[in-house]
Protein backbone atom coordinates (compact mmCIF):
# COMPACT_ATOMS: atom_id res chain seq x y z
CA UNK A 1 0.00 0.00 0.00
CA UNK A 2 1.41 3.38 -0.95
CA UNK A 3 0.62 7.05 -0.69
CA UNK A 4 0.93 8.51 -4.16
CA UNK A 5 1.70 12.22 -4.24
CA UNK A 6 1.57 14.12 -7.49
CA UNK A 7 2.41 17.82 -7.69
CA UNK A 8 0.93 19.00 -10.98
CA UNK A 9 2.57 22.24 -12.04
CA UNK A 10 0.24 23.07 -14.91
CA UNK A 11 -3.27 23.36 -13.50
CA UNK A 12 -4.83 23.36 -16.95
CA UNK A 13 -4.13 19.62 -17.12
CA UNK A 14 -6.09 18.86 -13.95
CA UNK A 15 -9.23 17.58 -15.65
CA UNK A 16 -7.30 15.25 -17.93
CA UNK A 17 -5.11 14.13 -15.04
CA UNK A 18 -8.10 13.25 -12.90
CA UNK A 19 -9.56 11.43 -15.88
CA UNK A 20 -6.33 9.43 -16.01
CA UNK A 21 -6.66 8.64 -12.31
CA UNK A 22 -10.12 7.25 -12.90
CA UNK A 23 -9.02 5.30 -15.97
CA UNK A 24 -6.06 3.78 -14.14
CA UNK A 25 -8.35 2.60 -11.34
CA UNK A 26 -7.59 5.04 -8.54
CA UNK A 27 -10.57 4.83 -6.22
CA UNK A 28 -10.27 8.21 -4.62
CA UNK A 29 -7.98 11.21 -4.34
CA UNK A 30 -7.75 14.49 -2.53
CA UNK A 31 -6.77 17.64 -4.41
CA UNK A 32 -4.94 20.38 -2.56
CA UNK A 33 -4.25 23.91 -3.75
CA UNK A 34 -0.53 24.40 -3.39
CA UNK A 35 2.24 26.83 -4.24
CA UNK A 36 5.81 26.33 -5.33
CA UNK A 37 8.53 27.17 -2.82
CA UNK A 38 10.55 29.01 -5.41
CA UNK A 39 7.63 31.12 -6.45
CA UNK A 40 6.82 32.04 -2.86
CA UNK A 41 10.42 33.02 -2.10
CA UNK A 42 10.87 35.08 -5.25
CA UNK A 43 7.58 36.95 -4.90
CA UNK A 44 6.96 37.18 -1.16
CA UNK A 45 10.42 37.50 0.39
CA UNK A 46 12.23 40.72 -0.70
CA UNK A 47 15.69 39.22 -0.19
CA UNK A 48 14.99 36.66 -2.94
CA UNK A 49 13.34 39.09 -5.39
CA UNK A 50 16.30 38.78 -7.72
CA UNK A 51 15.36 35.18 -8.50
CA UNK A 52 12.11 36.02 -10.32
CA UNK A 53 13.88 35.61 -13.67
CA UNK A 54 15.20 32.25 -12.51
CA UNK A 55 11.63 31.21 -11.69
CA UNK A 56 10.20 32.29 -15.06
CA UNK A 57 8.26 29.50 -16.68
CA UNK A 58 7.37 28.03 -13.31
CA UNK A 59 3.69 28.34 -12.50
CA UNK A 60 2.83 30.39 -9.41
CA UNK A 61 0.29 27.88 -8.12
CA UNK A 62 -0.11 24.17 -8.56
CA UNK A 63 -2.23 21.25 -7.47
CA UNK A 64 -1.13 18.44 -5.21
CA UNK A 65 -3.10 15.22 -5.59
CA UNK A 66 -2.78 12.59 -2.89
CA UNK A 67 -4.14 9.04 -3.02
CA UNK A 68 -3.65 5.79 -1.16
CA UNK A 69 -3.16 2.97 -3.63
CA UNK A 70 -2.93 -0.73 -2.91
CA UNK A 71 -2.24 -2.07 -6.36
CA UNK A 72 1.22 -1.20 -7.72
CA UNK A 73 0.06 -1.79 -11.29
CA UNK A 74 -2.32 1.15 -10.95
CA UNK A 75 0.61 3.43 -10.20
CA UNK A 76 2.52 2.13 -13.20
CA UNK A 77 -0.44 2.60 -15.49
CA UNK A 78 -1.13 6.04 -14.09
CA UNK A 79 2.46 7.14 -14.69
CA UNK A 80 2.12 6.21 -18.38
CA UNK A 81 -1.11 8.15 -18.72
CA UNK A 82 0.25 11.20 -16.91
CA UNK A 83 3.39 11.25 -19.04
CA UNK A 84 1.17 11.31 -22.09
CA UNK A 85 -0.92 14.19 -20.76
CA UNK A 86 1.85 16.50 -19.55
CA UNK A 87 4.39 15.60 -22.21
CA UNK A 88 6.63 13.63 -19.92
CA UNK A 89 7.36 14.15 -16.24
CA UNK A 90 11.04 14.20 -17.09
CA UNK A 91 10.44 17.53 -18.80
CA UNK A 92 11.33 20.36 -16.37
CA UNK A 93 8.40 22.21 -14.86
CA UNK A 94 5.70 19.59 -15.51
CA UNK A 95 5.46 18.18 -12.02
CA UNK A 96 6.73 15.51 -9.70
CA UNK A 97 5.21 12.19 -8.69
CA UNK A 98 6.41 9.94 -5.89
CA UNK A 99 5.23 7.37 -3.40
CA UNK A 100 5.77 6.69 0.27
CA UNK A 101 4.86 3.45 2.03
CA UNK A 102 1.65 3.33 4.04
CA UNK A 103 1.57 0.83 6.91
CA UNK A 104 -1.98 1.48 8.04
CA UNK A 105 -5.09 3.11 6.63
CA UNK A 106 -8.81 3.26 7.41
CA UNK A 107 -11.74 4.48 5.37
CA UNK A 108 -10.39 3.44 1.99
CA UNK A 109 -12.84 2.38 -0.67
CA UNK A 110 -12.21 -0.72 -2.71
CA UNK A 111 -10.23 -0.16 -5.88
CA UNK A 112 -12.89 -2.16 -7.73
CA UNK A 113 -15.67 0.27 -6.81
CA UNK A 114 -16.69 3.11 -9.09
CA UNK A 115 -15.71 6.61 -8.07
CA UNK B 1 29.57 21.80 3.55
CA UNK B 2 28.65 25.18 2.08
CA UNK B 3 31.17 27.62 3.56
CA UNK B 4 30.87 31.37 3.81
CA UNK B 5 34.18 31.75 5.65
CA UNK B 6 36.15 30.18 2.80
CA UNK B 7 34.80 32.73 0.34
CA UNK B 8 35.90 35.84 2.25
CA UNK B 9 39.47 36.80 1.34
CA UNK B 10 41.96 38.77 3.37
CA UNK B 11 41.30 42.46 2.94
CA UNK B 12 37.62 41.93 2.19
CA UNK B 13 36.34 42.71 5.68
CA UNK B 14 35.90 46.46 6.11
CA UNK B 15 35.69 47.67 9.70
CA UNK B 16 33.92 51.04 9.91
CA UNK B 17 34.87 52.19 6.40
CA UNK B 18 34.44 55.89 5.72
CA UNK B 19 31.33 55.90 3.60
CA UNK B 20 28.06 57.82 3.79
CA UNK B 21 25.70 55.83 1.64
CA UNK B 22 24.89 52.36 0.40
CA UNK B 23 26.31 52.82 -3.10
CA UNK B 24 29.65 54.05 -1.78
CA UNK B 25 29.90 51.10 0.58
CA UNK B 26 29.09 48.62 -2.15
CA UNK B 27 31.66 50.25 -4.42
CA UNK B 28 34.29 49.96 -1.69
CA UNK B 29 33.38 46.31 -1.10
CA UNK B 30 33.62 45.58 -4.82
CA UNK B 31 37.04 47.27 -4.90
CA UNK B 32 38.18 45.06 -2.03
CA UNK B 33 37.25 41.98 -4.06
CA UNK B 34 39.27 43.33 -6.99
CA UNK B 35 42.27 44.00 -4.73
CA UNK B 36 42.01 40.42 -3.47
CA UNK B 37 42.14 39.16 -7.04
CA UNK B 38 38.63 37.74 -6.91
CA UNK B 39 37.08 39.76 -9.73
CA UNK B 40 38.15 41.24 -13.02
CA UNK B 41 35.83 44.14 -13.76
CA UNK B 42 34.67 46.31 -10.85
CA UNK B 43 32.31 48.38 -13.02
CA UNK B 44 30.41 45.32 -14.25
CA UNK B 45 30.06 43.83 -10.77
CA UNK B 46 29.04 47.16 -9.22
CA UNK B 47 26.42 47.59 -11.92
CA UNK B 48 25.08 44.07 -11.34
CA UNK B 49 24.86 44.55 -7.58
CA UNK B 50 23.17 47.95 -7.87
CA UNK B 51 20.70 46.55 -10.42
CA UNK B 52 19.63 44.06 -7.77
CA UNK B 53 19.47 46.84 -5.16
CA UNK B 54 17.07 48.75 -7.41
CA UNK B 55 14.72 45.75 -7.49
CA UNK B 56 13.94 45.62 -3.77
CA UNK B 57 15.63 45.88 -0.39
CA UNK B 58 18.32 43.36 0.52
CA UNK B 59 18.10 44.33 4.17
CA UNK B 60 17.06 41.87 6.86
CA UNK B 61 14.99 42.84 9.88
CA UNK B 62 17.94 42.54 12.24
CA UNK B 63 20.21 45.41 11.27
CA UNK B 64 21.92 43.50 8.47
CA UNK B 65 21.95 43.64 4.70
CA UNK B 66 23.03 41.14 2.06
CA UNK B 67 23.52 42.88 -1.29
CA UNK B 68 24.19 40.22 -3.90
CA UNK B 69 24.50 39.44 -7.59
CA UNK B 70 25.40 36.88 -10.19
CA UNK B 71 27.93 38.49 -12.48
CA UNK B 72 30.18 37.88 -15.44
CA UNK B 73 32.87 39.79 -13.54
CA UNK B 74 33.96 36.75 -11.58
CA UNK B 75 34.70 33.09 -12.08
CA UNK B 76 34.39 31.85 -8.52
CA UNK B 77 32.08 32.98 -5.71
CA UNK B 78 33.40 35.75 -3.49
CA UNK B 79 32.10 37.48 -0.39
CA UNK B 80 33.06 40.79 1.20
CA UNK B 81 31.85 42.05 4.55
CA UNK B 82 31.53 45.37 6.35
CA UNK B 83 30.92 46.32 9.94
CA UNK B 84 29.42 49.76 10.44
CA UNK B 85 28.91 50.94 14.00
CA UNK B 86 26.72 53.83 12.85
CA UNK B 87 24.89 51.79 10.23
CA UNK B 88 23.80 52.68 6.71
CA UNK B 89 20.38 52.90 5.14
CA UNK B 90 19.60 49.83 3.04
CA UNK B 91 15.86 50.53 2.91
CA UNK B 92 15.06 47.91 5.52
CA UNK B 93 11.31 47.21 5.86
CA UNK B 94 11.52 47.96 9.59
CA UNK B 95 13.50 51.14 8.99
CA UNK B 96 16.60 49.99 10.85
CA UNK B 97 20.09 50.83 9.64
CA UNK B 98 22.35 48.04 8.46
CA UNK B 99 25.38 47.60 10.71
CA UNK B 100 26.51 44.32 9.23
CA UNK B 101 26.69 44.05 5.45
CA UNK B 102 27.73 41.00 3.49
CA UNK B 103 28.20 41.31 -0.26
CA UNK B 104 27.67 37.92 -1.92
CA UNK B 105 28.79 37.56 -5.53
CA UNK B 106 28.70 34.44 -7.69
CA UNK B 107 29.46 33.78 -11.36
CA UNK B 108 26.60 33.92 -13.83
CA UNK B 109 24.40 30.84 -14.18
CA UNK B 110 25.11 29.71 -10.65
CA UNK B 111 21.63 30.39 -9.31
CA UNK B 112 21.60 27.27 -7.13
CA UNK B 113 24.82 28.21 -5.32
CA UNK B 114 23.66 31.81 -5.12
CA UNK B 115 20.43 30.76 -3.41
CA UNK B 116 22.22 28.49 -0.96
CA UNK B 117 24.76 31.14 0.08
CA UNK B 118 22.06 33.77 0.45
CA UNK B 119 19.85 31.50 2.53
CA UNK B 120 22.69 30.43 4.80
CA UNK B 121 23.87 34.00 5.29
CA UNK B 122 20.34 35.13 6.20
CA UNK B 123 19.97 32.24 8.62
CA UNK B 124 23.18 32.77 10.56
CA UNK B 125 22.67 36.53 10.71
CA UNK B 126 19.36 36.00 12.46
CA UNK B 127 21.29 34.57 15.41
CA UNK B 128 21.34 37.44 17.94
CA UNK B 129 24.37 36.17 19.82
CA UNK B 130 26.40 35.73 16.64
CA UNK B 131 25.52 39.23 15.43
CA UNK B 132 26.48 40.81 18.74
CA UNK B 133 29.86 39.09 18.66
CA UNK B 134 30.48 40.20 15.07
CA UNK B 135 29.59 43.78 15.99
CA UNK B 136 32.16 43.73 18.76
CA UNK B 137 34.96 42.62 16.41
CA UNK B 138 37.83 45.02 16.29
CA UNK B 139 39.77 43.34 13.55
CA UNK B 140 39.30 41.42 10.33
CA UNK B 141 40.97 38.40 11.91
CA UNK B 142 38.54 38.35 14.81
CA UNK B 143 35.58 38.87 12.45
CA UNK B 144 36.61 35.93 10.26
CA UNK B 145 37.36 33.77 13.28
CA UNK B 146 33.81 34.30 14.52
CA UNK B 147 32.33 33.32 11.16
CA UNK B 148 34.50 30.24 10.98
CA UNK B 149 33.46 29.23 14.47
CA UNK B 150 29.78 29.84 13.75
CA UNK B 151 29.96 27.56 10.73
CA UNK B 152 31.82 24.73 12.49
Amino acid sequence: MKLLIFVLNNEQYLEKVLGAYVEAGVAGSTILDSEGMGRFLAYEVPLFAGFKEFMKGNRPYNKTIISVIRDQSIIERLKELIDDIVGGLDKPGTGIMFTVPVDWAAGLVSEEEEI
Amino acid sequence: MLSIYSKISQGCVLINPEVNDKASLIKMMVESLKAAGKIEDTDVLFRDVMKREDLSSTALDCGCAIPHAQSSALKTPAIAAALLTDGLDFNAPDGTMAQLVFLITVPENKAGLHLKLLSKMARILHNDDFREKLMSSDSEERFLELINKQES
